[in-house]
């Protein structure tokens, strides 16, 4: 049984009347990489900030490590944040930054010493120990940030959006080392982005955040795979949603009518006649069709093709309904007006609720 | 060609400067090495008589007196500025602009003029004195001009502008992040003062010393209106000097004194690793 360092349970949080967090109940275990991804201003930063005790809970209790820390005060609480902006002190030199927290817990000297060497070295930026912030590059405070909090060595450590500022390449290097840190360190980490594909790649867990509530959270595989609401499936990849209606039911099959007058057939899963859901289709998970007439075949006609290396993406249409799928170099195509498209009926998700309300 | 028009653009402030400040500081110095004759004349010579003699006893204690003075209207001024700043910052940026602005209000009388308000405000029978006795709190009227106690109201009332202006620009530079850093990290709210905040507003806090400390020295009309001209200061010292003994040549060499002495604190702060650019571009 994993143990759990952080445990949210029913947060909420309101400014001026304003919901902003309306009940996160989370647990988060020892030595995870845990993300928080969400749109712009649905509340990750806020509830981060309700971790670290810079912002009060308006109700709800968070423990951290079994201790119930609701109204213990940053500085008691045993979690550093590693800020969006870097936030170190300009006028001290790296040496003396990312010494500062242990020399506020009066910590020896002599072991500050060493510590800060070790973490230094594990940022790889021996030789800047003496130069002031702003004489730095962005990635190199970027690293002295991070490393002003792993050196406490806290329990939790609280990044939001850490990469945001840095150019792309310097980006996809950070991550790297940033999971590699971690993992070695093995501090559980509570990361911040609104970059889908540094969540997916760095992540443990990863929980879907919208408008103060956590639609799913879950591997990033499954988030994939298996989203569970149609805001998950939107938000972590592509995806091609329709409007379906359930027309009749066997034994395990079911044949359901999709918006677009096509009726196919999928896996049973109780369904009742009548009933609305919504079904998903991944872009890859469309294949060309070759044989005559079989069920689940979409006939598309094609507007664009977007060719990205490997495959080529080609934006078309059924009836008045988009949609969008995937051509791979290797498969037998050639440009088309017309093309009919097949999927695996278990590939696809399906999920119990509807637009059309 | 394009560095023609930027000297014509520069010119009015270039005549401005040579005329207005480099010329008369150029006769100041020339001057500060003749002899006087009795009348109040100028006997040219070269001599460093004038120098020599500023270390006499008599204007030693002179310069100490108001080197002491200069220096305790600097921390009155440190002393209530500071807080007032923190005070401000936390306010609405609108209110912000409001509160500052309403600091330099002053600025727009003559300095002069506002000291004969204070005479209004401070002598046995004025306002003060007034209010303090119909209240009761007091029997007989307090002092609180013709001594020491006037002129430092007299100086840190003038000379606050230039405090409150420097220390504000520092005090409100500091990203509220990096206070939430400081907390995060352990600092309690006594470290987060002495370790964070003061050392990054210590520059603010130097350059409005420099501003208030210079002309505490030499504001010669605040000590003979509130001190009623018992209490001498370098600047009385230098406007005697000129105006009463008419001995032009000494009056040259005090103030070239005080330029020098100037100079030597802003060399200072330079290697104390202070930033020339939060000194407003000396
Ligand atoms: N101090 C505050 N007072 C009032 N409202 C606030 C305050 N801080 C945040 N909010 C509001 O709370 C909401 C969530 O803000 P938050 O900063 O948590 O978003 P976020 O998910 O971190 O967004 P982003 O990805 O843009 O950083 C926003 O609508 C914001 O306007
Ligand atoms: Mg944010």
């Amino acid at each position: 049984m994993k143990k759990v360092m952080v445990k949210l349970d029913n947060v909420k949080k309101d400014y001026e009347g304003k919901k902003i967090i309306k009940g996160i109940s989370l647990d988060i275990y020892e030595g995870e990489f845990l993300t928080l991804l969400g749109p712009s201003g649905c509340g990750k930063t806020t509830l981060l900030r309700t971790i670290s005790g810079l912002e009060k809970v308006s109700s709800g209790k968070i423990y951290i490590d079994g201790e119930d820390v609701t109204d213990v005060i940053p500085r008691k609480r045993e979690v550093n944040t590693i800020f969006q902006n870097f936030a170190l002190f300009s006028h001290m030199t790296v040496e003396k930054n990312i010494g500062f927290g242990l020399k506020m817990k009066k910590v020896p000297k002599s072991e500050i010493k060493t510590r800060v060497k070790e973490v230094i070295e594990l940022i790889q930026m021996e030789g800047f120990e003496d130069r002031k912030p702003t004489q730095l590059s962005g990635g190199q405070q970027q690293r002295v940030a991070l490393a002003r909090g792993i050196v406490n060595k806290p329990k939790v450590l609280l990044l939001d959006e850490p990469l945001s500022s840095l150019d792309m390449k310097l980006r996809k290097q950070m991550q790297v080392e940033l999971k590699r840190i971690q993992k070695k360190m093995g501090i559980t980490f509570i990361y911040v982005t609104h970059d889908q594909d540094e969540a997916l790649s760095m992540s443990d867990r990863v929980a879907i955040i919208n408008n103060g509530v956590i639609e799913q959270i879950d591997t990033p595989r499954k988030l994939y795979d298996a989203p569970k609401t149609k805001f998950v499936a939107d938000f972590i990849g592509e995806s091609n949603q329709f409007n379906a209606v359930v027309v009749s039911t066997q034994n395990d099959e079911a044949t359901i009518k999709l918006e677009i007058d096509l009726e196919i057939k999928v896996k049973n899963n109780h369904y009742d006649v009548g009933e609305k859901l919504t079904v998903i289709i991944r872009p890859e998970q469309f294949r060309l069709a070759r044989e005559k007439d079989i069920t689940n075949c979409f006939v598309v006609k094609t507007k664009e093709h977007i060719y990205s290396g490997s495959f080529t993406k080609v934006l078309g249409k059924v009836g008045k309904k988009e949609i969008e799928f995937i051509i791979y170099n290797d498969d037998d195509y050639t440009k088309n007006e017309e093309v009919k498209l097949k999927f695996s009926s278990d590939d696809i998700v399906i999920l119990e609720e509807n637009n059309e309300e | 060609m394009k560095n023609k028009s930027k000297f014509l653009y520069l010119s009015p402030v270039v005549i401005y400067a040579i005329v207005l400040i480099l010329f008369p500081i150029l006769y100041i110095l020339f001057l500060s090495f003749q002899t006087n004759d009795n009348y109040g004349g100028i006997i040219y010579s070269l001599t460093l008589n004038n120098y020599i003699k500023i270390f006499d006893i008599v204007y030693l204690r002179v310069l100490f007196k108001s080197a002491s003075i200069a220096f305790i209207t600097t921390v009155i001024c440190i002393l209530i500025s500071y807080p007032f700043c923190i005070f401000i910052s936390e306010k609405k940026p609108n209110v912000q602009k409001i509160l500052i602005t309403l600091v330099m209000v002053p600025f727009l009388t003559n300095s002069l003029i506002r000291t004969y308000g204070w005479i209004v405000l401070l002598r046995k029978e004025g306002v003060f004195n007034s209010i303090l006795q119909a209240l009761n709190i007091c029997d007989g009227p307090i002092s609180f001009m013709y001594n020491n106690m006037g002129v430092f109201i007299g100086l840190v009332y003038t000379l606050l502008p230039f405090m409150i202006l420097p220390v504000y620009s520092s005090v409100s530079k500091i990203d509220k992040k990096v206070l939430e850093a400081s907390e995060d990290l352990g600092a309690n709210a006594y470290h987060t003062f002495t370790k964070v905040i003061l050392p990054q507003t210590l520059p603010g806090i130097f350059n409005g010393s420099l501003m208030v400390f210079i002309p505490a020295i030499g504001m010669f009309f605040i000590a003979d209106l509130l001190g009623g001209g018992k209490i001498m200061l370098v600047g009385n010292l230098i406007k005697n000097q000129f105006l009463v003994s008419r001995n032009w040549p000494f009056g040259a060499a005090i103030s070239i004194f005080l330029i020098v002495i100037t100079f030597l604190l802003v060399k200072l702060y330079k290697k104390t690793g202070g930033n020339m650019d939060d000194l407003g571009g000396f």
